[in-house]
């Protein structure tokens, strides 16, 4: 028969007690509990045995640890004699534990907010440790660089080599590309690289080898990721010497990367699936014009980055003299080399993100910590007459303090295993939330001194405040002590003040986290409301990245054929396409074409962005014209051709919209007439007005462009959908690689996400602090009620009104939470700088949000009183004068 | 035996040492026992109450005796010195009863029933 569940898990537990008392008694112990566990018939008996028996348990862990600890594993038992350190120890440990184990609500919540303060700022710490200060996995990481300011020419490359105080180079060059040959098209990350850059990133192959110099001279060969090799040759180790096709032109399969390894974020992004040697001959790499090489090196041992600073800044000078044209700009100043630690290159982004987030659980941290010092305070007047008859007793001061020592670490200690576990939690949670990845947030755990760390914070700040009693007892006349009987003088004014400025503070950094909280959620609701400027329900869009076609007139077929294929999708509407779709580049980044637009003989150009559309575009969008139409696709031919501008450029150059309408401009070096005027929308995101803008046939690109979005609108979207539009688009181009089929409102809350994510995160924040601010004022309060029972007691028999009690109280309350907001005001509007460059049409700290806040912590304030102060005058004079 | 440094004995080791001069028993008639003589104010659970054991048999206050196979059920009896110790407990709390109830009687008589 098998055993009872609690039964196993009583024998499981076991195994965290020494080996040999499990030797000994493991199997009676089992026994017992079974025995104990089918007497217990009903199912609160059942629970009551449970909590008897784990409770127990938990304490015994402790106590036969510290048996081995003291004896060493031969001797588990000896007779008590010895009254070694650790024997001493090992007494007021069992002694710290039974008086905390007297008072379970103070221990219990001292753990919580430790808990909870410890458990936000390890999470936020492990991040930044993670993220921000753990080495990169390179060879001599410490000595690796980047060089700066945008990509390299091949030229430059060349002259880099020249620099003595380097080592070593790599250069590479990043960016989609499609993979065929294999069961469907897919779009991959390409790196092309030089010859050094898997030696100086320490690569190594998990399979089939490394690229060669014959490789390099060839430019041939290809390198799959050990994740590429998984998801699409299903980890088959024949997959070497096999061909595939990237971008149109076939190659050979040498060999796969080991899983460990991770390429240099800073120059190629998070992931890469393929690798292939840079071809040399390219064009692209031969002129001094094209800037495609990333480049990082190693410095060498003797040298420093300085000394590689200084070669560049030589170089940038020379260069600029030589090629004025490419590196001297019209205002005179040159283009830099600046030479940039590759870990710092790395980690740029994330972080001020990461330093703000610190910033707040630092706050959230500092909140917790002077609740706990208020609980302890309060413990610990009201522990001193116990001090006081020990010492009277005859216990030395330092065995005293030695007890307050230990039982300040016990609650340390608990409080960091709350932390950890929260922490475990919370980093889980925090990655999940996380809209944007972070860099190096692969195999992200909490570790050794993570843990350190969080015992550290836990311990200091219990040790601190728990050790206040001990401080005030030194050197005291204890009759006096004693004497008073308790009735409450022995919390002097002194302490009631320092009490009261605990609350101040704990109010005034709460405003802090609650008026950026408001910040950024009002700065959310904003982005959320703003009118995008376009449809976005009902829109399906699917980006791809044509590659191998060579001829403008030919891409617009191919894609012409491809949108006819969606349009004629069952449930398909209207399908259109365009170089991009709104919202596809997003948070600053802008592409793909820009330039300038002129009224012809006028010489003055104006800066715009170019967006090659379909003619259905405008209607499918449903973008709004504020003067004109868009053009049907018969009239793209016509001489001069349709131009469709938005409103903020019609305004530049016209004066308004309605005198754009039917006046021609120079875009390229062709004459178009504009047919339309519309809105300005939010193309590039929510945060940020499009601005000038100029629409016009995808006819009229003189390039080729290696990417298109293609947008349907579509009546109810079926399960199939993706599928069936995907079907749709390899029926008359098999090659080419659909990597999403996306809704535009996915494409705009994932605009918003970043602004979410952070409001989310900070509520949270300001929640908690709230929460503990009126922990703190109700415990102050309660305390203070307690001390001044017999006093109130004598009021209310004298003929005190209850309800004059009751205010008294209350306004004591909220007077401390009025000090506190003006004292957190400065704070708020100093921490609200560094916030600023996240809102949206929010002024950080603006008074109202800070009213708001204050509001909010008043009102908290005033509930958190008047419990305490009900209490006061409730308050039966009989009882309290009895209680004497 | 030095007896200043076994006495005062904890309740717990003094209800486990009375429930074994009693007769032998084994770990969960101890606790079955323990329980109901102290009217269920001390509860025992069965890793604790081994570990008491242990220490008791260490210093030779009980002795184990039989069942010391894997599987089959322990009994623990009271030892000599175990009794001694008993005797010399109970003959200190009788002592330390009879020095204070007198200032139970004179303090509050209106508590007394």
């Amino acid at each position: 028969m098998r055993e009872a569940l609690a039964v196993r898990v009583q024998r499981a537990a076991l195994r965290v007690l020494p080996a040999s008392v499990r030797e000994e008694d493991g199997d009676e112990i089992v026994a017992t509990f079974a025995a104990l566990w089918a007497d217990a018939t009903r199912r609160r008996r059942k629970m009551r045995t449970l909590l008897r028996v784990g409770g127990g348990f938990v304490v015994l862990i402790g106590l036969e640890w510290l048996d081995r600890l003291r004896m060493g594993p031969s001797v588990a038992y000896r007779r008590r004699k010895e009254s070694g350190i650790m024997d001493s120890m090992t007494r007021q440990v069992g002694y710290g534990l039974r008086s905390l184990r007297r008072s379970p609500s103070f221990t219990l919540s001292v753990v919580l907010l430790l808990g909870l303060g410890v458990g936000s700022v390890t999470t936020i710490f492990t991040l930044v440790d993670h993220v921000l200060l753990r080495p990169l996995p390179y060879p001599s990481a410490d000595r690796l660089f980047e060089v700066q300011n945008g990509s390299h020419s091949g030229p430059s490359w060349e002259d880099f080599h020249a620099f003595r105080s380097v080592e070593q180079w790599a250069g590479v060059m990043t960016g989609d590309a499609n993979l065929t040959g294999t069961s469907r098209p897919l779009r991959v990350r390409q790196a092309r690289i030089s010859a050094d850059f898997f030696s100086l990133f320490g690569a190594r192959p998990m399979l089939g080898r490394l690229p060669v110099a014959d490789d390099f001279r060839t430019a041939g060969g290809v390198v799959l990721s050990a994740g590429l090799w998984q998801r699409v040759y299903g980890g088959d180790g024949a997959v070497i010497g096999s061909t595939v096709t990237i971008d149109g032109a076939p190659d050979v399969i040498i060999g796969v990367l080991d899983a460990g390894f991770m390429g240099p974020e800073a120059l190629v992004g998070s992931t890469v699936d393929v690798w292939r040697p840079l071809d040399w001959t390219s064009e692209e790499l031969a002129t001094r014009e094209y800037h495609v090489l990333s480049v990082a090196g190693r410095y060498r041992r003797e040298t420093s980055l300085e000394a590689v600073a200084q070669e560049a800044q030589l170089l940038a000078q020379r260069r600029a003299v030589e090629f004025p044209d490419e590196y001297a700009n019209p205002d005179g100043t040159i283009d830099e080399l600046p030479i940039v630690n590759l870990q710092d290159a790395t980690v740029a982004g994330a972080r001020q993100a990461l330093n703000l987030l610190l910033g707040a659980v630092g706050l959230l941290l500092l909140v917790a910590c002077t609740n706990v010092a208020h609980l302890f305070m309060a413990r610990g007047l009201s522990r001193v007459r116990e001090m006081a008859v020990r010492r009277t007793l005859g216990a030395r001061t330092r065995t005293i303090t030695g007890q307050l020592v230990v039982e300040s670490l016990l609650i340390g200690a608990a409080g960091a295993l709350v932390g950890m576990l929260l922490a475990v939690f919370g980093l889980r949670a925090f990655l999940a939330l996380s809209p944007s990845a972070l860099p190096r947030s692969d195999a992200l755990t909490l570790d050794l001194r993570i843990l350190i760390f969080a015992m550290v914070v836990a311990a200091g700040t219990a040790l601190l405040f728990g050790l206040l009693p001990a401080l005030r007892l030194a050197g005291r006349d204890m009759s006096g002590v004693l004497g008073s009987r308790g009735r409450g003088s022995t919390d002097g004014r002194r302490a009631h003040r320092a009490r009261s400025a605990l609350v101040v503070a704990e109010v005034a950094l709460s405003l802090v986290l609650v008026t950026q909280a408001g910040s950024l959620l009002r700065s959310f609701a904003r982005l959320h409301e703003q009118p995008l400027g376009f449809r976005t329900d009902g829109i399906w869009t699917l980006p791809m990245t044509p590659r191998e076609i060579r001829e403008p007139a030919q891409w617009v077929n191919r894609m012409e054929s491809v949108r006819a294929a969606l349009a004629a999708t069952p449930g398909v509407q209207l399908a259109t396409f365009g170089l991009t779709m709104p919202l596809e580049f997003t948070g600053g980044g802008r592409c793909c074409w820009s330039g300038n637009v002129e009224i012809p003989g006028i010489d003055d150009a104006h800066r715009t962005n170019f967006h090659p559309v379909d003619a259905a575009y405008f209607d499918l969008l449903e973008l709004r014209f504020v003067a004109g139409g868009g053009w049907a696709r018969p009239d793209e031919a016509a001489q001069p051709g349709p131009v469709v501008i938005s409103e903020p450029l019609a305004v530049t150059i016209f004066g308004s919209a309605g005198a754009a309408l039917g006046r021609e401009l120079v875009v390229g070096r062709a004459e178009r007439r504009i047919t339309g005027v519309v809105a300005d929308n939010r193309h590039f995101g929510p945060d940020r007005p499009h601005g000038a803008a100029t629409y016009l046939p995808v006819a009229a690109m003189p390039f080729t462009p290696g990417r298109v979005h293609m947008a349907v609108l579509v009546q109810g979207a079926s399960d199939g959908l993706v599928a069936q539009l995907r079907a749709a688009v390899w029926s008359v181009e098999p090659d080419l690689p659909v990597p999403v089929v996306q809704p535009l409102v996915d494409w705009a809350s994932a605009s918003t996400a970043r602004a979410k994510f952070e409001s989310v995160m900070f509520s949270t924040f300001g929640v908690v602090a709230l929460l503990l601010v009126a922990g703190g004022l109700y415990g102050t309060l309660l305390y203070s009620v307690g001390q001044r029972r017999r006093e109130l007691g004598i009021r209310l028999a004298l003929g005190d009104a209850p309800a004059r009690v009751e205010g008294r109280f209350v306004s004591q309350g909220v007077s401390l939470a009025v000090l506190g907001c003006f004292a957190g005001t400065a704070g708020a509007w100093g921490f609200g700088r560094f916030l600023q460059h996240r809102l949206f049409e929010v002024q950080a700290g603006d008074p109202a949000t800070l009213i708001a806040g204050m509001s909010i912590l008043l009102l908290v304030a005033l509930f958190a009183s008047w419990l305490p102060a009900r209490r006061a005058a409730g308050t039966d004079p009989m009882e309290a004068l009895r209680a004497e | 035996m030095n007896r200043q440094q076994e006495l005062p004995l904890a309740p717990r080791d003094l209800l486990v040492l009375a429930v074994l001069a009693e007769g032998a028993h084994h770990g969960y008639a101890i606790i079955k026992e323990v329980e109901e003589r102290s009217d269920s104010s001390v509860l025992l659970d069965p890793a604790n109450l081994y570990r008491v054991l242990r220490r008791m048999r260490r210093d030779g206050w009980i002795r184990q005796v039989e069942g010391s196979g894997a599987g089959s059920r322990r009994t623990y009896a009271i030892a000599a010195r175990g009794r001694t110790i008993l005797r010399h407990e109970v003959e200190r709390l009788d002592q330390l009863l009879r020095e204070v109830r007198p200032a139970l009687a004179g303090g509050s008589r209106a508590s007394r029933r």
